[in-house]
């Protein structure tokens, strides 16, 4: 009886929160940490920017969602990459790739995508990367990263996710909603 | 631009990893530590139908995939750092490889607390409490790898 009672509360919460954890938050929010000695403990995650690039090759798509600690107006989304960051400053850099051997024309889509395995091992895979001041970078070792990443929602104007993901050496998770580019 | 493996990066083929207990035999991989990140790679040939991959995502430089198909990593690496436009790319080139590789090994080059370079082939790297041990062969190699070490992260 016991167990059906809680299946059941299970089952309610469920459902009640289903469409608040789906729906695209207006924010962002992030949590790192890592004994990877590029990291700057200090490093403040609390205000955050982002911005999304998109990119389509013949058989895949990819996207580069950028989550910042400072704004990010008057700043190139194209040159986000090589951006020199000033003291205080981190920049996490979320992977995405949708890639189908054999498709001609393949676009993103919602649903998990997979930090452990390498591009074209699964359809939908992704990477991880925390640019540091310094020209400092922690990666991630995708043969350890566990976790999950899932794209809520993608539209023509904004890309939205959620991530738990870690590996021996570092963690992140957090929420975006994010304009695409 | 492309990125030179002499400088930019410390690059070494034929290099055991000595892993305990493990006597099953010996294989040669390749090492290669760019400033984030150090990635022992064994010895291997890269199918370009699984590693249909080998691009940047932020750039999506796609690499002539046909070049690499088929060809021993040791090649593979330097074919890469000739590609590729910067360490980040190289980075990313490597970290999916080494997903894509069984039996690679992958450690944050700046959680390196200490190096311990040997008479006989060995160097030892300390992190994260425990001890790593590579075999390379030759004094030459040994002394960069030490020199290397040194001007990245500060290690005597």
């Amino acid at each position: 009886m016991k167990a059906l009672t809680a299946l059941t509360i299970s089952l309610a919460l469920t459902c009640l929160l289903a469409p608040v954890l789906a729906q695209c938050l207006s924010s962002a929010t992030l949590t790192v940490s890592s004994r990877n000695g590029a990291y700057d403990s200090s490093l403040d995650w609390h205000n955050l920017d982002g911005i999304a690039t998109l990119r389509s090759s013949h058989n895949r798509e990819t996207a580069s969602v950028y989550l910042t600690n400072f704004d990010l107006t008057g700043v190139d989304p194209e040159g986000l990459a090589t951006h020199e960051l000033g003291a205080g400053q981190g920049m996490l850099i979320l992977g995405l790739n949708r890639q189908i051997s054999g498709q001609e024309k393949v676009a993103l889509a919602p649903g998990s995508y997979d930090f452990g395995k390498a591009q074209g091992a699964a359809a939908q895979t992704g990477s991880i990367r925390i640019r540091v001041p310094g020209g400092k970078i922690v990666s991630f070792d995708k043969s350890y990263t566990e976790g999950n990443f899932e794209l809520t929602e993608i539209t023509d104007s904004k890309l939205c996710g959620r991530f738990t993901l870690k590996d021996k050496f570092s963690e992140i998770s957090g929420t975006f909603s994010v304009p695409r580019r | 631009m492309t990125l030179n493996l002499e400088h930019d990066v410390f690059f070494l083929p034929r290099v055991t990893r000595n892993l305990g207990s493990n006597t099953s035999g010996i294989n040669y991989g390749v090492l290669c530590v760019t400033p984030s990140m150090l990635y022992y790679l064994p010895k291997q040939i890269v199918s370009m139908k699984r590693l249909g991959i080998l691009t940047d995502s932020y750039s999506v430089t796609q690499l002539k995939t046909a070049d690499v198909d088929g060809r021993p990593l040791e090649d593979v690496v330097p074919l890469l750092a000739g590609s590729l436009d910067d360490m980040e790319e190289l980075d990313h080139a490597l970290e999916e490889l080494a997903a894509a590789t069984d039996g690679s090994w992958v450690l944050p080059t700046r959680a390196i607390e200490r190096i311990d370079i040997g008479y006989f082939a060995q160097l030892t790297l300390f992190a994260d409490n425990q001890k790593h041990r590579f075999a390379i062969g030759g004094k030459k190699h040994r002394q960069r790898a030490q020199e290397f070490f040194s001007r990245q992260l500060g290690l005597n």
